[in-house]
Formats: C-alpha cells, structure tokens, sequence
C-alpha cells in the first residue's frame, strides 16, 4: 500500500515521457499527446512563497528562488533557521498560522506533521521516476507522497588512511587496529544516547527495530526484543566495560578526537566530511564493521521538501519544488554543500562519477534501511537512547533486563 | 505627555479645563503626534487582523483605540486615565492575555495529535490524505474555472477535449474550449479561467467525480491534476466519515478523534485529532499516580520547594557571613574583596553554569584536581548519583547566588543605624547577644521581601537546571523526568518544546505552570504576611 507511489511513477513517466526531464527552459514546444509537469511557466505575478531553509543550503536554493521568481514572477521569500530547532519552531509556527509554505527538513518528521495535520500530499507525477525509488519510499505514507526529496544520508566508517592502512571488517578487528591511539573509535554517545549512530551495531547481532512487511514498510510491531536484542545489550555492556564506547563522547568531542588524530576511525555520515577535509585528514569511506556477524545496516535518512497544509498557494509551491529544485542543477549544488548524495538520480550518478567519498558512502547506502518515520518514533528514540546509556555507564547490571525493560515500555507507548 | 504639559509656556487659567485644543501649543503638537503613530500602529492591527480574519484581535483593538483618543482627546473625566491607561493597555496585552490563554490550554487535550481547531479540519485533511492518485492511472494538465463564484476544476485530455468538474457535478466535456500547447487550457465556453495567483487553495481538496465509476475523481496533484480514487465520505451535519468500500463509519468523539462505531479508544484509524475542552482531565493526571508524569509530582514538587529553599538558605548564610566579616573596620582591603566576591554575580548565569558543567564533567578540571577520580557529577544514574548530582547543583547555585546575597546583606548593615549599636555596647551586650537581638532582626527585616522573592525566582530557576543538567540524571531510561527536574524544567518537558517528549502535551503543561503559579503566589503572600510580623515584633 505504502509503497505503490513506485508503479504508479511507472506508469506516469509512459504517459508523460517526453517533457519530464529537463528544468524550466525546455518546455514550451511539447507535443500535445504528453503531460508535461513544466508547461510554459506559468504567470504567478502576485504570489509570495515563504520556505525555511538552513544557512548552508540557503545559497543553492537561493538560486533556485531566483529564477523561479524570473520565470513565473511570483516572490520567495527565503527564511534561515537552525536545523536542529526547525522542527518544533515549525509546528508552533503552524499552530500560530504563520507557517511558511515550505519546509526543508527529513523525512522521519513525517509521521509527526501528519498526525498534526501539517503536511499536504505533494504527488510527485511523472517526477517519481527520475527520484532513487528509496528516497520517494521514505517520503510516502500511506501510499502518498508528501514532500519532494533532494538527497539521501547514512552514516559509514570514516577511516584516517595515515593511521589505519585497511578497512576493518569486524568491530574487533577495528579496535586491535586502533590500539595504541587515544581513542579507539569516534562514536557519538552523549548523555541521552543515540540509538541512531548505535543502529548498524545493533542491525549486526540481526536486531532491527521494527518488523517488515512484504513490500518493505515499517510495521509497528517491535523486532528488537529477544535473543537478538539480548545479545546486542549484552556487547553494549562490554564495550561499555572496555571503554571502548563511553557516555560522555557527544558529537562535537567525537569530531574533534578524529580530527585531532586521537583515533583513526569514526563513524560518521557526509556531514562531517567538509570539516574533516578542511583539516586536511586523508580519509576512506568504508563500510561498518559488523560486531554481531550479520552486516552491520545503517539507517538511511532523506532529506527533502514539505509542503505546509496551511499554505495558501500548494500548486505553485509543488510547481517551485518539482520544476525549480528537482533539477540537475540545484541538485547538483545542494549535493556540494552537504555532501549527501542526491536523490535525483541524473544528478547523484554525476556526484558518484567524481567522488570516492560519496561513492563510500553510497557503497554503504545498499545496505541502509530507511529510518522509520511513525510518529511513535519519539517514545523510541528517547527510551532507546536513554536504554543504550544505562548499559554503556554500567548503570544497568543486567544489560539484557535492561533492554526487555525498554521494549516494554516502547509497546506500552506504541498501544497508547 | 506629562513633561510637556509641565513645560508649556503659558497655562490657562482654568487648570481643570487645562490644555485643551483651544490653545495650540508645542505641546499639543507633540501630543497630536504621538496620537497619530499611536492611531497609524492601531489601525495597521486592525487592518492585519482585518486580513488574518481574527475578529477578537480587530474588535479589542477598535476599543483600546477608541479609549485612547477619547482620552486624551477630551478632559472630561479623563485625567487620571491619561495616566492609567498605558500602564492598564500594556497590561491587559501582556499579562491578562496570556494569563487567560494559559488557563484556557490547559483544559484542552492541545498538543501533538490534536492542533487542528476542528473536526471540519481533521476530515478535510484526512480525505486529502486518502484521495490518491491512481497507479497507473492518468495525469492532465489543469487549470481552475469558475462560473460566478463557484469553483471547478478543468483537465485537457490528450484528445484536446475539455473536461470540467467538481464536487457536485460529474466531469463532463465542454465542447468548444481551446487547449493550448502542452495541454494548456486557454478558454472554456461558459466558464471563466482563474489565474494561478488566484487559485490559492481553491483547488486543495477539490474533487470532481468520474461520471460511470464509484469511488473514482479527477483531483490536483501537484501542477496537474491525476485519476484518483477516494473511498472516505464526510458528512459535516452528522460529523462522520464514511469509509465506502467497507460501509465503517467514524463518529468524531469529544476526545477529539474519529472512532469507528464499536471500537475503543486504541483502535481509532485516524492519527489527526482536533483540540476539544477535556474539563479538569489535565489536572487529575497531574496529580494522580498512575499517569506518565502525576506519579512523579510529589517528588518532583518537593525537591522543588527543598531546591528554592536551600538555595535561598545557602545563598543568604553564605553571603551574609561575608558581608559581616567584611563589614568590619579592621579587615584590610575591604574594597578589593568585595569586588573580587561580586565577580560571580557579573557573570551571566547561564555561562556559569555552563562552565561548571563541564568543571563537572567525568573528564573535567574538578576530576582533574581529584587526582583522575572519574567521577561524573551531575549524571551518575545510581540512588546515590542522584544525590550528587542534587548536591552539586546547590554548591554551583551558592557560587552563582551568594554575590547578590552578600550585597544586599552589605548594604542593609551598612544602613543599620549606629546608635542602636553603640547603645547596646553601653548595656554591656556581648557580640553574640548584640547580634541575635539587635543586628540579626534588623537584618532580617530589611532583607526579608529580598528572600521572600529569591525563593519565587528559585522555585522557577529553569535556566540554571537546563543549563546544568538538563534535569538529569534520568530516574530510568523509560522515565519521563530525571532527579534534578524542578516543577518549571518537568512542563518543560511535557511541553515538547525542547524535543524528547513521547508526546508534546501543552494542555498538560499548561495545567502544571497554573498549579506553579497557586504555589508561588501563596509563598509570596504568606512570606510577607511574615515579614510584617517581624516588623511589628522589633
């Protein structure tokens, strides 16, 4: 059910095939027989779009803003906000009445702005087929899509080359070779946990957090329980133990123990990478080692573009999003300044072609599963974290009691 | 205004009928000024309110702008409200308002799942959710038409005939429209083409039924519109969706969600709720225990009061003793210890606190100094790590707190009056008896409404608490507050603002922050019920 937004792109692209493809330029000559998404641009003389960007991608999108309002007239206002607060300031700013028509953001919001009913579905058209099929998954709910995706993420080993001379290809491996650096391995904990940087460990004792259906989707029956489970907790407890992985390791110490050559590996995602190459670190990106035998599968997060359900002009907002920055060129930019591999496809075979390190992390991405985007996910993250910390510090004697504790109390939320 | 009135040349005789139109003056000018920005910024409101639709808004500004010019416009019975009345506007806005919207949240259900102001909203964006383009099926190019002001929505099919519809009346062909290059709708006989600036949110929503099948509709998607199927039905007099494929119908309830008949409250299909009045329902599951967060507002609640209380205790024994040592004549370089002693107070105290967390930290200089001891101050989860963690969240409050204490404790025994001193020093006292009975009640009395105060602001000390520990450490990974969580820093949480809440509750938060306001404001009343007490007893 969730997942037919895939054939129906099939299907659109037979009916549509000439005009898709191509930015606002190349339209106006389309033969009558096809439904061209980019009809002449269109007079919008009059309307106002208001979108909150972040200050990196503000430029590239920027762009974008401009030649749209060149072509159709109509105004884009652009409003810089911090990433990590856009969410919340979002929905307060919906509940005010003053939400900007687009939001950039990811895509496990989803399951929240819907349930807020803050989101309206964006049908992707004949665009669907030109988006990597997992990065239109992870917008689509309930067999809608809701936002236009701009690029996929997931987190990989990143390797200092001078200081480790192969990739690992178990966790234990990783920390012999680390032996005798500072740090055996940068791993962002923090005092709330992070079961999102945790998860390939975790996907490598065979632990998923939810179940799967046929086709792929999340169901909302917990798969991270029992034997499984059990063994992830009980290694967490160890390298806790060892001190292979400590609490106090935040984000900010983790990039800096790299950075600072205090270790030579680090498990990242392409955030990081224009940090670490302004240090001039020579670095591969290579695959999680797997602690628990099974390959070791990150979650995939996707990046993109909603619409709010309060705007006032949705159409001309879909025609922004889908004819302005669903192009090779915006792609392209927006890939540079995030480093994220994009989700138009023409757009990220051109980032592979030229870069090991996103061709790293894409090697990657095959194994990665979407991170699910129900709105229970917050009684998750939080339990799960919080859950990881208790048997990391020690706290949690019995790290396995610890773990069921944590399922029970997730189910008890999921039922609520 | 009331300057100018003083320094007006000439004033008329009459000073009950004072400074009215008659007499043109540079004060009149300025007054005449002001009222015009004061009318232009009224009028700006009621005309933003005017386009925002929000009637409340528009009407009390009408009234606060009327009330103005007629006050300072005419003299009858007006002169005190010339001085009341900007204090009773600003007032009103920014207290009374908020006050009153406060108490109104939190006897609703606001919150994650239920921000939508109506059923009417959450059935329109659960159909738009549920009308979705069919796989496989076709998309055309669109365009809005209207016929007076009704609004349909036009396709071109790739025949180049006209299709138009809408909610009440089956697609049908329009002969004799044009269609344009690319399937672009030109002109529609009968029927007049909005302009996209025009169409707004005209069209969300909008789905007009294909004539033969059930369940099947041309509706916008995106730029072009597609063939969709939809199988929920709203009937807005009976407040229920119909799901047609299964004949379910879901009533809305007055939790705020659609419920199919027979179900219970777990098994409702929609996610999207509405905000509806819950009554007292907020404050029960404050307080009583079996809720996520009332089993936790004894002890939450009573770590508060210990927290303000010791912080004001701590602060005042603390600063006081240093303002009497220092009070004293023979300590030498009184001047540069004082100001060393008021460094902590110039300090912001969220930088303080921020450099104590990481002095605190399990690798910071504190563990440093101890030789590597490792240990972690404020977020050891153990029963003992609770108490540290409390423990050290006093000693940084007294570092940050004891300045203001030890300056107000300065300047209320430097204003002691000297005889009372000198005539207990001829009575024989000794230090210590002139202290307890003549100093130390002086003291109090003079600092009294200071501690009184201090102890409000404690009890709501969110920065220091955020800013420290967060409100850990946590009391179990599946607990929703941590040891150090005050009552501010738990609504907080509950809000969702912060992120980390299973779920953003603001009618919850709402109901806790009135219950703070009860508690703090009989702690005020009583504190200087006391504080007359002392004065009557000296």
């Amino acid at each position: 059910m969730r997942r037919s937004i895939r054939t129906l792109g099939v299907a659109a692209a037979v009916v549509a095939l000439s005009a898709c493809s191509s930015g606002p330029a190349a339209t106006s000559g389309a033969p009558a027989t096809s439904a061209p998404t980019t009809s002449a641009a269109a007079d919008y003389s009059g309307v106002t779009l208001t979108m909150w960007v972040d200050q990196d991608r503000f430029k590239a999108v920027d762009a974008a803003a401009k030649q749209f309002t060149e072509a159709t007239h109509a105004k884009v206002t652009l409003v810089t906000k911090d990433a990590g607060k856009m969410r919340d300031e979002f929905t307060a700013a919906f509940d005010a009445g003053t939400a900007p028509d687009i939001l950039l953001g990811a895509h496990d919001w989803l399951g929240g702005l819907i349930q807020n009913g803050a989101v309206s579905p964006v049908p992707l058209g004949d665009k669907a087929s030109a988006f990597t099929k997992v990065a239109v998954d992870a917008f689509t709910y309930d067999g809608q899509t809701y936002g236009v995706p701009y690029a996929i993420e997931n987190i990989a080993l990143v390797r200092n080359t001078k200081l480790a001379s192969s990739a690992p290809a178990t966790w234990d491996d990783m920390i012999a070779a680390a032996k005798g650096s500072k740090v055996p391995v940068a791993l962002q904990v923090s005092e709330n946990g992070d079961a999102y940087h945790m998860y390939p460990m975790q996907t490598s004792f065979g632990a998923k957090v939810f179940a799967q259906d046929a086709s792929g989707s999340y169901t909302t029956e917990l798969a991270m329980g029992g034997d499984a489970g059990h063994a992830f907790a009980n290694w967490l407890g160890q390298q806790g133990k060892a001190k292979n992985i400590v609490v106090s390791m935040d984000g900010d110490k983790a990039k800096s123990a790299f950075i600072n050559g205090q270790t030579p590996f680090y498990i990242t995602g392409p955030w990081s990478i224009a940090d670490i190459k302004k240090a001039g670190i020579d670095i591969s990106v290579d695959p999680i080692p797997s602690a628990g035998g099974q390959p070791a599968a990150p979650f995939s997060g996707v990046q993109g573009f909603y619409v709010s359900s309060k705007s006032a002009n949705p159409i001309v907002a879909a025609d922004f999003l889908l004819n302005y920055i669903a192009t090779d060129e915006v792609q392209t930019q927006l890939y540079k300044v995030g480093n994220r591999t994009p989700a138009l496809t023409s757009a990220a075979e051109k980032a592979l072609a030229d870069d090991p390190i996103t061709k790293g992390f894409a090697a990657v991405a095959a194994q990665a599963v979407p991170m699910p985007s129900i709105p229970e996910m917050n009684a998750v993250w939080t339990y799960w974290g919080k859950t990881q910390v208790e048997i990391i510090s020690g706290k949690a004697s019995d790290p396995a009691k610890a773990w069921d504790a944590m399922i029970a109390a997730i189910q008890k939320d999921l039922k609520k | 205004m009331a300057v100018s009135e003083q320094t007006k040349p000439v004033r008329p005789a009459s000073s009950g009928e004072a400074w009215n139109s008659k007499t043109f003056t540079v004060g009149f000018a300025v007054k005449l000024l002001l009222m015009c920005l004061v009318n232009a910024f009224g009028l700006y409101i009621v005309y933003a309110a005017y386009a925002n639709q929000s009637w409340w808004v528009l009407a009390g500004m009408v009234v606060i702008l009327l009330a103005l010019d007629y006050t300072y416009f005419t003299n009858r019975y007006t002169l005190p409200a010339k001085y009341m009345l900007p204090g009773v506007i600003f007032l009103l806005v920014f207290q009374v308002f908020a006050v009153f919207f406060n108490g109104y949240i939190a006897f609703t259900n606001y919150g994650d799942g239920h921000r939508l102001s109506s059923p009417q909203e959450a059935a329109a964006f659960a159909l738009l959710q549920d009308t979705k383009c069919v796989p496989g099926g076709a998309y055309y190019p669109m365009a809005a038409v209207r016929q007076g002001s009704e609004i349909f929505i036009a396709i071109s099919k790739p025949d180049a005939s006209v299709w138009v519809g809408n909610e009440a009346n089956a697609m049908a062909a329009v002969p004799g429209a044009q269609v344009g290059a690319g399937g672009k709708i030109t002109s529609v006989p009968g029927y007049e083409i909005v302009p996209p600036a025009e169409i707004g949110q005209k069209l969300q929503g909008l789905k007009a039924p294909i004539g033969d099948e059930p369940g099947r509709v041309i509706q916008a998607a995106g730029v072009m519109a597609c063939d969709a199927a939809s199988t929920l039905k709203w009937d807005p007099a009976a407040q229920t969706i119909t799901d047609t494929t299964t004949a379910t119908v879901y009533h809305a309830t007055d939790k705020g969600f659609f419920l199919a008949d027979g179900e219970t409250a777990g098994g409702h299909r929609f996610r999207t709720g509405w905000q509806v009045w819950v009554g007292l329902d907020n404050f029960t599951s404050a307080f009583f225990s079996d809720s996520e967060y009332g089993q936790y507002f004894v002890s939450v609640t009573l770590w508060t009061f210990a927290f303000a209380f010791l912080s004001v205790f701590l602060t005042f024994v603390f600063g006081t003793f240093l303002a009497i040592v220092l009070n004293d004549e023979r300590v030498k370089g009184r001047k540069l210890y004082r100001t060393l002693l008021l460094l902590p107070y110039a300090f912001p105290s969220f930088l303080g606190a921020l450099v104590w967390r990481n002095m605190l930290n399990v690798d910071g200089f504190i563990n440093q100094i101890l030789g590597g001891a490792g240990i972690d101050w404020l977020q050891t989860q153990t029963e003992s790590g609770y108490w540290l963690a409390r423990g050290s969240l006093l000693l940084v409050q007294l570092w940050l707190g004891f300045p203001y204490m030890f300056l107000i404790s300065t300047g209320a025994l430097q204003s002691l009056p000297g005889e009372l001193k000198e005539a207990a020093v001829v009575d024989g006292a000794s230090p210590a008896r002139m202290w307890l009975n003549v100093t130390g009640p002086l003291l109090l009395i003079s600092t009294a409404p200071v501690l009184v105060a201090s102890f409000a602001f404690n009890f709501n000390n969110f920065t220091l608490i955020y800013m420290l520990t967060k409100g850990g450490p946590s009391f179990g990974a599946t607990e929703p507050v941590g040891a150090t969580d005050i009552l501010i820093s738990m609504v907080y949480r509950i809000s969702g603002v912060g992120g980390g809440a299973a779920r953003a509750d603001l009618g919850l938060a709402a109901a806790l922050s009135i219950i703070i306001f009860i508690i703090v404001a009989v702690i005020a009343v009583l504190g200087f019920r006391q504080t007359r007490k002392l004065e009557e007893m000296v």
